[in-house]
């Protein structure tokens, strides 16, 4: 009996556990939809206030920070250090392409970092700065919709995961 | 202290071409003129990229037409390589470090000054803000002038413009375009500043005002060339301002200067002779007669400011010393010689 209880137990805990790590793969995607906006943030005072080029630019805005998302920036500085002869923009998306497996960015926002990185470096700093503003007004709204999209599936996931358990150990027993 | 013998190991011009020119030039073109033999790269002045238009390099002997098969020719027929505005664009791209609003002050007035001192003029529609121009978009053309160092090329006249340990003659060079005229006064610059011991002068405090950044062809404010190291570069900087605030700041015996032209660079001349400095400048022209016709300089020619004119040519090639006349008499010190610059 108590080999039973104890078996209920710990089937329950994990499967409870399994429901929290999945709410919690929810709410990543809100929280890199946000970091993505800090640094473009930043990137917008790099372009506009200091005048610098872009490769020390994005250099300089991964410097402080070792979130998953900073890996466009970084790759797409080693791309552009390499200089085999891509613009920024193509240098921007295949790191866009290669990366975004390890993130949870969704395909509507990497649609959005592409089309992004199109104006990337070929303008004035209007231009850049309009540009900048633009990508952050749509990852805002991302950031909202997936936030919106965490509240309704974390819960569930976690709910789901206990019942999930409860509901093995019921069968089982 | 000199610094002679520094600068005998010449850098293999090729390796300069590609490190510095072909890495900002779109990958087809790029391999284009790869392939295309280095004898004619290795003495070229400007690469000419045009939209819609055959790509044109030139050297002192004329233009070369660049084929498809990344073969060279003077004449244009058949398969010459075509230019695309796309191209253009994106080696504009590549040039301006994928960052182009970094260099927008730059493409203002027409030119940007690439790493190596290299200067790519720009043209296509401008954009117009009031009665200045804000932007240059659509870029249609691109001339790469490629800038090359010739460390030595001035030694044939330095012992003209020195005297003494110390001492330098206020000096004009008068060259007609394409002639080796920046070159040769970076090299006077290198040699100033550094001084040059088989003549015996120590080096002085040289100050270069570099208003289209070629001479020093400063990158992100640091000199990409050689121009001694007793040299101060005031980088982009209008010659009157210039020559003023480096005669308040940095207290330098000799000023050059690039192409002299106006009247106010005229005045600021004349202020730092009398202020004690020397002043090595170029002007654009073929001979004495020349620039004597134009009346701001014929003043100065004859206020006795200057003590050297150096006239040169391209009959041997560019940077021919034509001919060195002693300003006070106007009496020809030394007349053509072979080519040091080519």
């Amino acid at each position: 009996m108590l080999l039973k209880i104890a078996g209920s137990l710990i089937t329950i805990i994990s499967a409870a556990m399994i429901g929290y790590i999945y709410s919690r793969e929810c709410s990543k995607r809100p929280q890199q939809l946000r970091t993505l906006q800090g640094l473009l943030n930043m990137l917008e005072n790099e372009i506009s206030f200091m005048s610098n080029v872009l490769v020390s630019s994005f250099e300089r805005i991964c410097s402080g920070s070792d979130d998953v998302v900073t890996v466009f920036f970084r790759d797409t500085a080693r791309i552009l250090r390499e200089k085999n002869g891509m613009n920024a923009s193509e240098a921007w998306e295949e790191s866009i392409r290669g990366n975004i497996e390890q993130t949870a960015l969704n395909k509507e926002d990497t649609e959005i970092l592409i089309s992004f990185g199109k104006m990337l470096g070929n303008s004035d700093t209007e231009g850049q700065i309009g540009n900048i503003r633009l990508a952050l007004e749509q990852l805002k709204l991302q950031e909202k919709k997936a936030e919106e999209v965490k509240a309704k599936n974390a819960a569930m996931y976690r709910s789901l995961g206990l019942l999930g358990g409860i509901a093995i150990v019921i069968i089982l027993l | 202290m000199t610094t002679e013998g520094k600068y005998t190991a010449k850098d293999d011009f090729s390796v300069i071409l590609e490190r510095e020119i072909l890495q900002c030039i779109s990958q087809d073109l790029r391999n284009l003129l790869r392939k295309a033999g280095h004898k004619i790269l290795a003495t070229v002045e400007e690469i000419r990229i045009r939209a819609s238009r055959p790509v044109i390099l030139q050297n002192y002997n004329g233009d070369w037409f660049l084929y498809k098969d990344g073969t060279l020719s003077d004449n244009c027929c058949g398969d010459v390589y075509i230019a695309m505005q796309e191209e253009i664009q994106k080696t504009l791209e590549l040039m301006s470090e994928n960052s182009i609003y970094a260099y927008q002050d730059e493409i203002k007035n027409g030119f940007i000054t690439i790493k190596g001192g290299h200067r790519v003029g720009i043209a296509g529609k401008t954009v117009l803000d009031t009665n200045s121009v804000k932007n240059i978009r659509d870029v249609s053309s691109l001339n790469i002038r490629i800038s090359r160092e010739i460390p030595g090329c001035s030694s044939g006249v330095a012992r003209h413009l020195v005297y003494g340990g110390k001492g330098v003659r206020n000096t004009l060079i008068v060259s007609p375009p394409q002639c080796g005229k920046t070159t040769m006064l970076r090299d006077i610059a290198r040699f100033l500043g550094d001084g040059m011991a088989s003549i015996k002068f120590r080096g002085v405090k040289v100050g270069i005002i570099d208003e289209r950044a070629e001479l020093a062809a400063c990158f992100r404010g640091v000199p990409q060339n050689r121009v001694g190291i007793r040299t101060d570069v005031l980088d982009g900087c209008p010659k009157q301002i210039g020559i003023m605030m480096l005669l308040r700041s940095m207290s330098p015996e000799v000023i050059i200067t690039d192409e002299i032209g106006n009247r106010g660079d005229f005045e600021s001349i004349m202020k730092a002779v009398n202020s004690g400095v020397k002043v090595i400048t170029s002007v654009h022209g073929h001979s004495l007669s020349d620039i004597r016709k134009r009346q701001d300089i014929s003043e100065l020619m004859q206020s006795r400011v200057f003590e050297r004119y150096v006239i040169l040519s391209c009959a041997n090639g560019p940077g021919t010393v034509e001919e060195i006349i002693d300003g006070e008499t106007l009496h020809t010190l030394e007349k053509r010689r072979e080519a040091p610059c080519s």
